[in-house]
């Protein structure tokens, strides 16, 4: 019943959501308590105690659990903020259908056809939260909006297509083949391909950057988020069910290790030369998507742990960030040098960079933790690698440089103007306050201000964070073998 | 080689090589039908229905049913496109700019008719034909013809996305990859089960309702579907 429940209980709020979508407000907090009712009934569930559903055997295991928290608590964290912050109409209710697709993903995990589909039809649900405007807007979609939404269509859906053909692949393969002959690595190539696109692995990144640059913060965020927690569950799990791939596979895992890592080097190049700070930490996530990619084909537990949990604090730190753009955008305070975003809006611009130092694993944060641990997983594969994580994360620290010192000294006077850039703060539903008196929205400035908390408290005292990650690795089979 | 199998193949073709949506889009309805009888022929899903003397599966009945309606979704799409709609909703600004995109959109539809335009899906055809003959040699996954089908579905549908001009042509080159999965799925996964069927079912209409609704942003936006004004 719970298991039902979990998946159920989201679909009949969202339709709920979408005949009230008029009352934006009643059903974002309806959206927000729908997914903290997930959070409770995901955690009534014990562990390994798997129940058949209409002939669906249905379980969470610890690595599940964990990341449906993840995804939920962004959940949660999204439709709260969008409360006060600019959103299209549909965000409820489709973020709603979102999440219950995200946890019936995570419950049928083992069925890694089934799941791979429903991450399809999520991407494709997320395709018309990207585009969506707020109700009786006047004004028309961008087509750069259009555009992103068509690109991050295609890929998803290419990417869902890739992972089935190698799934059906895996299940004809019959283990102990002529390694000359063997079909592992053509299989392990396609699940590259599918998951580089799903988790925007260099060169197949593009609609990561395009995404956080075009659509509004709050839906980029939480797309981001739902999509990379679950890719990386989904690789996981065609790791631990099809474990032909790892045994047989050393040079094809050494291949994807290599290319997790130049995927992290060349993103975080790309990012330094970006001129528009939303595409350099587009660039930034996907530097960090290759370096999740590189500690999982470690298959090691050092790795897998970093991986999961960069992955984890990626999360938080994009959430952290877009709350915070989508507060400057309210604002009017794009291009604004960072003294007067500080002066007009203190909490977005401290929200700015202290989740940036957060996405690129700055110390004291979180995602310093992860960044030692993927150091000692690529000590244990070579220099080469240690060289390359030491550069990803120096060029990361020269783009947020470089995007600081511009914010710091602001505009040049002299200089033309921009071009304005249409963004769903515009509109004029969300351009109603007068410049000198608008203040912050004080529950958009606390969650920052609570991801944040979050993210330096397990920076200092990771341990708790670690153990259960910890946990959660050990129930690999692979990793157990290995 | 059957002949559900052989309609498979010239309704992929002519989906890559033609422009016009009045023609492609029958020819997928068609697509879906020889998709069916394909999967009746091959007898891999346990019948449970007779129609008409013939024993057909519940699941080739609702891969019909979606294919039908994923096709009949792009047609109210593209029929809709010859009205203007909301337009009293929207502010100066706004009416100005499409008044300017439907002045590109009328310039761009009276471009006359060149048979160059159609050279390089002709070439891209004869890429598929040459790969799907290949490639079945290379990795054999089903038995020849699925593998000659689902290989040419699935390399047409990537072909017709890279190619496409429009919104709605580019729909069916994804139609056609989805389409080149269930049919792998569908005849070679070495255990076929019902819920996936049916989740494929399910994401070929959501992908239809996606494309569509984009159409309508698109062609409210800049009335027309060219991708080539939306990238500009």
């Amino acid at each position: 019943m719970t298991y039902l429940l979990l998946i159920a209980l989201p679909i009949a709020l969202a339709a709920a959501c979408f005949l009230l979508r008029q009352r934006s407000r009643l059903v974002l907090a309806v959206a927000a308590i729908s997914a903290m009712a997930q959070i409770g009934l995901s955690h009534a569930i014990a562990d390994g105690t798997p129940s058949r559903l209409i002939g669906l055997t249905m379980s969470l295991d610890p690595l599940g659990r964990l990341v449906l928290d993840a995804i939920l608590i962004a959940g949660v964290v999204v439709f709260l903020a969008a409360i006060w912050l600019p959103h299209g109409e549909q965000l409820a209710p489709i973020g709603t259908l979102m999440l219950s697709l995200a946890a019936a993903t995570v419950l049928l995990i083992q069925q890694p056809y089934l799941a791979t589909l429903l991450l399809v039809i999520t991407a494709l649900l997320a395709v018309l939260a990207i585009v969506d405007l707020p109700a009786e807007s006047s004004a028309l979609v961008s087509p750069r909006l259009i555009a992103t939404a068509l690109k991050f269509l295609v890929l998803m859906l290419l990417a869902g297509v890739f992972v089935t053909i190698s799934l059906v692949l895996v299940g004809l393969y019959r283990p102990g083949a002529d390694p000359a002959t063997s079909p592992a690595r053509f299989i392990l190539a396609l699940l590259v391909i599918g998951f580089g696109l799903r988790l925007a692995l260099a060169p197949l990144h593009v609609w990561l950057p395009d995404l956080l640059d075009d659509a509004a913060p709050l839906v980029a965020a939480f797309a981001i988020a739902l999509n990379s927690a679950l890719g990386l569950l989904l690789l996981v799990s065609a790791l631990q069910f099809f474990p032909t791939l790892v045994f047989e596979n050393e040079r094809g895992l050494g291949a994807l290790s290599a290319l997790g890592m130049g995927s992290a080097v060349l993103s975080a190049a790309l990012a330094v030369g970006q001129e528009r700070m939303r595409r350099a930490f587009g660039y930034l996530c996907v530097a960090n998507a290759g370096l999740i990619v590189f500690g999982t084909a470690t298959i090691s537990v050092t790795g897998i742990s970093g991986g999961l949990l960069l992955a984890l604090h990626q999360i938080l730190a994009l959430t952290a960030i877009c709350i915070a753009l989508a507060l400057i955008d309210t604002a009017d305070l794009r291009g604004a040098a960072l003294n007067a975003l500080a002066r007009r809006s203190p909490v977005a611009a401290i929200g700015l960079l202290a989740g940036v130092a957060a996405l690129i694993g700055l110390p004291p944060f979180g995602g310093f933790a992860a960044w030692l641990l993927l150091l000692s997983a690529a000590a244990a594969r070579g220099p080469a690698f240690v060289v390359g994580l030491i550069l990803t994360a120096l060029l990361g620290i020269v783009a947020v440089g470089r995007i600081g010192y511009q914010r710091l000294l602001g505009p040049d006077e002299d200089a033309p103007p921009p071009p304005p850039e249409l963004r769903i703060g515009d509109l004029p539903e969300f351009a109603q306050r007068p410049p000198a008196t608008w203040r912050e929205p004080l529950l958009p400035a606390l969650l920052v201000v609570l991801l944040l908390g979050v993210s330096l408290a397990s920076g200092i005292y990771p341990q708790p964070v670690l153990d259960i990650i910890a946990r959660a690795i050990r129930s690999l089979t692979f990793v157990r073998v290995l | 080689m059957s002949i559900s199998a052989i309609g498979m193949i010239v309704c992929a073709s002519l989906i890559l090589l033609l422009r016009d949506w009045r023609l492609t889009l029958p020819i997928l309805a068609l697509h879906y039908l020889c998709l069916a009888a394909f999967l009746v022929r091959q007898g891999l899903i346990t019948a449970d229905l007779h129609v008409a003397g013939i024993g057909i599966g519940t699941p080739i009945i609702a891969k019909c049913i979606a294919g039908g309606a994923a096709t009949l979704i792009l047609a109210v799409t593209a029929l809709t496109f010859s009205r203007d709609y909301g337009l009293e909703h929207l502010d100066e600004f706004s009416l100005t700019e499409l008044r300017r995109a439907a002045r590109r959109a009328q310039q761009q539809a009276a471009r006359p008719f060149r048979p160059t335009d159609y050279l390089l899906p002709a070439v891209t055809l004869l890429l598929v034909a040459l790969a799907s003959i290949a490639l079945p040699l290379l990795y054999p996954v089903g038995g020849p013809q699925v593998d000659l089908v689902w290989y040419w579905l699935g390399l047409s549908g990537l072909f017709t996305l890279a190619i496409a001009g429009d919104l709605l042509k580019a729909g069916n080159g994804l139609l056609l990859i989805v389409s080149s999965a269930d049919l792998l799925y569908t005849s070679a996964a070495s255990s076929l089960q019902v819920f996936p069927l049916l989740l494929i079912d399910v994401t070929t209409i959501v992908l239809a309702l996606t494309i569509a609704y984009l159409s309508g942003l698109m062609y409210a936006r800049l009335k027309t579907l060219d991708l080539e004004s939306l990238f500009q």
